[in-house]
């Protein structure tokens, strides 16, 4: 069982992952905006966050740098989820800055499942 | 929001370029009412040793001076003008060039919406794919599983009805081949929804479906492999971002969004 944070901002994606993850035993809680997911990551400890880069406001990006500066990146292992048309050159630099990996959507239930089970806390 | 601002630039753009336009004219009017006057006086003064340009102890210079001065004006229009012209192409070059990085991230916004369609598409299939052999079997939970179910597909009815409406507000630009696919594929999907002999919805051809989900999005990489990254798309809200100002002026992916959602919103009340 893997503590899971999901930081997206689109609500039904946020649902369906409550109820897929949760009931595939894991616990998975979500937020809908990166400042609200960058204060969880503060106060809680998560193996995994699935965080989403196309947020308004105060998108993946921000976040990361956020969790950068404070030191808390390695904290948690950080999975991109996004639909954004990232470039593979962004997805390494963020490797290189501590990014576990990037899923791109859309992907099907089992192979996110898979990709979770994979991630070694 | 953009479109209104770039009428109003070319509007700008087009009421100044008459006002020099006209100005110019005056000036040239004027000089050529006065110095042709002069030209003229001079030419009185024009006789057999002392033609118009001879330049003689006692001969009237000035037809050399209306020269030179008609010259020294000929040279400061054309400059002006090329100044002003270069000038109005610099702009128009920015017009252009904001409205193409608005098509590129207006783009972006509807594959990525998209995508993100998909995405709940698959999730809310797969669920039901899980929960409708759970409904056979489980008998205490049934209407518990029901209510899921008929949740899901809730779900699946609107976000095709989401994905219609976003290939209708982005068509242009979209390439017709995928708005034909995607088209097609909300068809499958809708024809998906059959009733089986306990009267409950069931969805079929999951794997197929997924599969030309897929396909699509392979195909939007394949035609619109020139993305807008990622890190130009979303306004910088950090302190530590150096284009803030330079991203917050531009329309993104913010702006987009709530556009498409009064768009979206009007269709919804006028239905």
């Amino acid at each position: 069982m893997k503590k899971i944070l999901g930081i997206d901002d689109n609500a039904d994606i946020n649902e369906l992952l409550d109820t897929i993850l949760n009931g595939s035993g894991h616990e998975f809680i979500y937020v809908k905006s990166g400042i609200e997911g960058l204060k969880l990551i503060r106060e809680k400890k998560f193996d995994i966050v699935l965080l989403d880069l196309a947020m308004p406001e105060f998108s993946g990006f921000d976040v990361i740098n956020s969790l950068v500066k404070e030191g808390l990146l390695t904290k948690q292992k950080i999975i991109l989820f996004t639909a954004s048309s990232v470039l593979d050159s962004e997805i390494e630099d963020l490797i290189k800055k501590g990014i576990h990996s990037c899923i791109r959507k859309p992907v099907d239930v089992d192979f996110l499942l898979e990709k979770l089970e994979q991630v070694q806390v | 929001m953009t479109c209104t601002n770039s009428t109003r630039s070319y509007d700008q753009i087009m009421n100044r370029i008459v006002t020099i336009a006209l100005s110019i004219t005056m000036i040239f009017l004027s000089e050529s009412l006065y110095f042709g006057n002069q030209a003229l006086a001079a030419l009185s003064n024009v006789s057999d040793n002392c033609p118009v340009f001879s330049i003689k102890y006692g001969c009237d210079l000035s037809g050399w001076l209306h020269l030179i001065f008609d010259g020294l004006i000929a040279a400061f229009l054309g400059l002006f003008f090329h100044h002003l012209a270069h000038k109005q192409g610099l702009k128009l070059k920015k017009i252009v060039e904001e409205h193409d990085a608005m098509e590129k991230r207006r783009r972006e916004f509807a594959i990525q919406s998209l995508k993100n369609h998909f995405t709940t598409l698959l999730f809310s299939m797969s669920l039901i794919n899980k929960l409708e052999p759970m409904y056979a079997s489980d008998t205490k939970n049934r209407d518990n599983i029901k209510d899921q179910i008929s949740r899901n597909y809730e779900i699946i009815s609107r976000v095709i009805d989401d994905i219609k409406n976003l290939l209708l507000f982005l068509n242009d630009v979209l390439e017709p081949q995928i708005i034909n696919d995607v088209n097609q594929l909300c068809q499958t999907i809708d024809q998906g929804y059959v009733k089986d002999v306990n009267k409950q919805l069931r969805l079929i051809d999951y794997t197929e479906t997924k599969n030309k989900i897929n396909g699509l999005c392979k195909t939007f990489d394949e035609l619109h492999h020139a993305v807008v990254p990622v890190q130009e798309l979303f306004p910088r809200t950090s302190s530590n971002s150096p284009s803030n100002n330079r991203t917050l002026k531009k329309l993104n992916y913010q702006e987009i969004a709530l556009y498409c959602r009064r768009i979206l919103k009007k269709v919804d009340s006028s239905k």
